[in-house]
């Protein structure tokens, strides 16, 4: 898909997931054992044949930085094209600084710039394995000015809070688009994703930029519904959008099923920043059962129903269940850890015990010794 | 070129035929190894933790994978404007140019490639053994004795000194003799294929070894030897860490075996000598309801529901729900069906094993080998066939 460009919007969400999400953007918050959020949608990107990618960074980005070096691991590390990082406005205090558009308008000249004539735009708070080679064709063949992509959910679905949903009529034309709306019947949900020409994508931010009057760059498209030809296409496969740290911990197990994992993994490879670590190792009296396991761990206990990210350890007589431990925790002997989302670094010493709730999970923020 | 004190060869060219079906589409050095690695990994992380920066592999035989794993692995790591990791296949040259006659032979057809550093050292290595050295001690022994060759020798179990070359050696670490694959030894100290030598020297016992017909073009066979009867300064460099050459499919089992336990012979995730190979892009493994692990080593990408016991599982492989995996090794990709057992056995990459199948036996101390040609043929034999086979 030469001519489809992508830009990756990871302004619109911080602080949603709480401790998680003050020192580094949504973007860049470990998913799926060895994963950053970002990962899934630049790497559908990359295997829809994307090639040319812009990142809107927000102004804490070290660690997407760290996370995405030259983009090397997602055969994006080009002499033409490939990945850009575009950095946030200059002044933050400027009006307006908030909002997406204003990052959008001060790379303008990235937009100009490149040769592709389409742009979909897509936020990293979504994860899926993304194919957008089909969407595009549709775009292209009802020659839409913009297409939106969705999914049915269930009404009164958890993801619904804070959402976008889309009226559709029959055409697959976009009548009403509903911001953060209170329950309905509608279950037409908005991924964040959009395709566009690059000179209406341009348009549309001038606009913004104008009027100073949207709080996104999407509330402008529903703005101007009418004056546009703005339709729906229904996005098949497994989908999870992350918006609070509920939606975190309940999207993160589903994971466990071994038939989300395959939906999530096979379809298309996930790249994500490649580390040298030794294979999980299993030791002694070691048991582990519904788990996902990443590279470098060493398991001497029992891990029922959990997540265990990169060099995880966990000792001799532990009980980890229905747990997420985040790269570099270490729990010592006869620990327990129940319902439990542990950030990078945590040091869990022996014998405590700590107990969450499916509904409200206990999480230590990064770096906590207990 | 930037002149060079040290570079770098590692002999990669063999197709290890002792491997048996191991080696069919690949090179020895390329196969997968320790849950996630190729056996060439361990010689090339040594040189880059070792912080030698110009290394040539030598390719010959099934040089595909080999070259793919290099470029993709250690070679980032490597990248610079004046060293690198370079694939040194056989060329054409004014005269025609041949396939690598031998080890000796290998390094003498790429003279020029060393020559470009001017390097004060050479260090030949071998790209299919299995151990963790820091290269600088072997140098920095070489350069404190003066020495014209040092050679890395191991204590091996007096049983197997049959299979080495074995040294002889003075109080002061001075190579008296040298035998090769002896009957009656008298020593234990065999030689571990890593030499140091002072690339002047060298390079006239290559060219002068070209020009004698009779010669095998080897290094252990003519060149030390040849050095030894000339009595030059040679001295044994004798290393005390975990070593392995998995030339056969034994040896090949039993290093795999080695990573296991709490406390390995070899460790694979110690932060201060990492080793580099290239990602497999899989997801982390997963295990399911019916899962059950212990003393395992499992690469990214597996789907575990059946028992894996004292086991290394390279990258994605998946193992049915009933099915019991013990001290075997499976290759990348490979698929245990339902309620199969598997013991002391090494499936290839890639091989389906349909349900209720037996492969190995419990008491057997022979290792069995199911090749990657076995797929097809396991794959459509009936669900309750019975497999048992001798060393494959």
């Amino acid at each position: 898909m030469g001519n489809l460009m992508g830009i990756i919007n990871t302004v619109e969400s911080s602080q949603i997931l709480r401790e998680m999400t003050l020192h580094r953007p949504l973007a860049t918050v470990p998913f799926g054992g060895k994963y950053r959020m970002i990962d899934f949608i630049l790497s559908g990107m990359v295997n829809s044949a994307i090639d040319n990618i812009g990142i809107l960074a927000p102004y804490q980005h070290r660690s997407l930085l760290d996370h995405l070096r030259s983009g090397r691991d997602w055969q994006l590390g080009r002499k033409k094209d490939g990945l850009t990082l575009l950095p946030p406005p200059y002044d933050p205090k400027e009006k307006g600084f908030e909002f997406d558009w204003h990052h959008f308008h001060s790379n303008l000249d990235f937009l100009q710039k490149s040769r592709q004539e389409f742009v979909i735009v897509a936020s990293a708070g979504v994860i899926g394995n993304f194919d957008f080679s089909l969407p595009f064709r549709f775009h292209t063949e009802v020659k839409a000015d913009i297409t939106c992509l969705y999914q049915k959910q269930p009404s009164g679905d958890q993801d619904c809070p804070n959402c976008i949903l889309l009226d559709i009529g029959n055409d697959n034309r976009v009548t009403a688009i509903q911001f953060n709306p209170s329950q309905g019947d509608n279950t037409n949900f908005f991924l964040g994703m959009f395709m566009l020409r690059k000179g209406l994508l341009i348009q549309l931010i001038q606009t913004c930029f104008a009027e100073n009057a949207a709080d996104c760059l999407f509330r402008v498209i529903s703005n101007h519904l009418q004056q546009l030809k703005v339709y729906a296409y229904l996005y098949p496969g497994h989908i999870a959008r992350i918006h609070c740290l509920h939606s975190y911990y309940r999207h993160s197990m589903d994971l466990l099923d071994p038939q989300i994992w395959r939906e999530l993994f096979q379809p298309g490879k996930i790249y994500t920043k490649s580390k040298d670590e030794a294979p999980a190792k299993y030791v002694g009296q070691a048991k582990a059962t519904n788990a996902l396991v990443a590279g470098g761990c060493s398991i001497k206990g029992t891990v029922d129903h959990s997540i265990l990210f990169h060099r995880v350890i966990v000792d001799e007589g532990t009980h980890i269940k229905n747990s997420i431990l985040m790269p570099n925790t270490a729990v010592a002997k006869n620990a327990c850890l129940e319902h439990v989302i542990c950030d990078k670094d945590v040091r869990i010493s022996a014998g405590i015990c700590l107990k969450g709730s499916r509904e409200n999970p206990l999480f230590l923020k990064k770096g906590t010794v207990i | 070129m930037q002149k060079k004190e040290c570079v770098a060869v590692v002999l990669a060219g063999g197709r290890g035929s002792r491997l048996n079906t191991l080696t069919t589409t690949l090179a020895k050095p390329a196969v997968p190894f320790g849950g996630r690695y190729r056996i060439i990994d361990f010689t090339l992380s040594n040189c880059y933790n070792s912080q030698l920066d110009t290394i040539g592999v030598l390719t010959q035989y099934r040089p595909f994978a080999l070259q793919c794993h290099v470029e993709d692995g250690i070679a980032p790591e490597l990248a610079s404007c004046t060293g690198g990791v370079f694939i040194l296949s056989p060329y054409l040259k004014d005269d025609g140019g041949e396939w690598y006659k031998g080890t000796a032979n290998a390094v003498y057809q790429n003279i020029d490639f060393i020559d470009q550093y001017s390097p004060r050292y050479v260090l030949v290595l071998s790209g299919d053994h299995i151990y963790k050295m820091d290269y600088r001690f072997i140098l920095q022994q070489h350069r404190l004795k003066q020495a014209e060759a040092t050679i890395s020798v191991i204590h091996v179990p007096w049983k197997d000194t049959s299979r080495f070359g074995i040294m002889n050696i003075g109080d002061d670490f001075r190579i008296h003799d040298f035998e090769e694959k002896p009957q009656n030894p008298r020593s234990n100290l065999a030689s571990m294929g890593i030499y140091v030598f002072n690339w002047p020297i060298l390079k006239q016992y290559l060219l002068a070894d070209e020009k004698e017909t009779e010669s095998g073009h080897d290094f252990g066979k003519n060149i030390i030897p040849q050095m030894l009867q000339d009595g030059r300064k040679m001295f044994a460099y004798p290393f005390t860490g975990y070593w392995k050459d998995v030339g056969t499919v034994e040896s090949f089992w039993q290093a795999n075996m080695d990573l296991l336990g709490d406390e390995p012979l070899l460790a694979l995730d110690d932060p201060l000598w990492p080793i580099y190979t290239v990602d497999s892009v899989q997801p982390p493994q997963c295990l399911t309801e019916a899962a059950i692990t212990s003393q395992a080593l499992i690469g990214d990408g597996c789907i575990v529901a059946g028992h894996v016991d004292h086991s290394v599982l390279l990258p994605g492989v998946c193992i049915a729900s009933g099915a019991i995996v013990k001290n075997s090794v499976i290759m990348p990709n490979a698929k245990i069906g339902a309620n199969s057992r598997i013991f002391g056995a090494i499936i290839g990459s890639g091989v389906s094993i349909a349900e209720n199948c037996c492969i190995g036996c419990s008491s057997n101390e022979k290792i069995t080998v199911i090749g990657e040609h076995a797929a097809h043929l396991l794959h459509s034999k009936a669900a309750d066939d019975i497999l048992c086979r001798e060393d494959g």
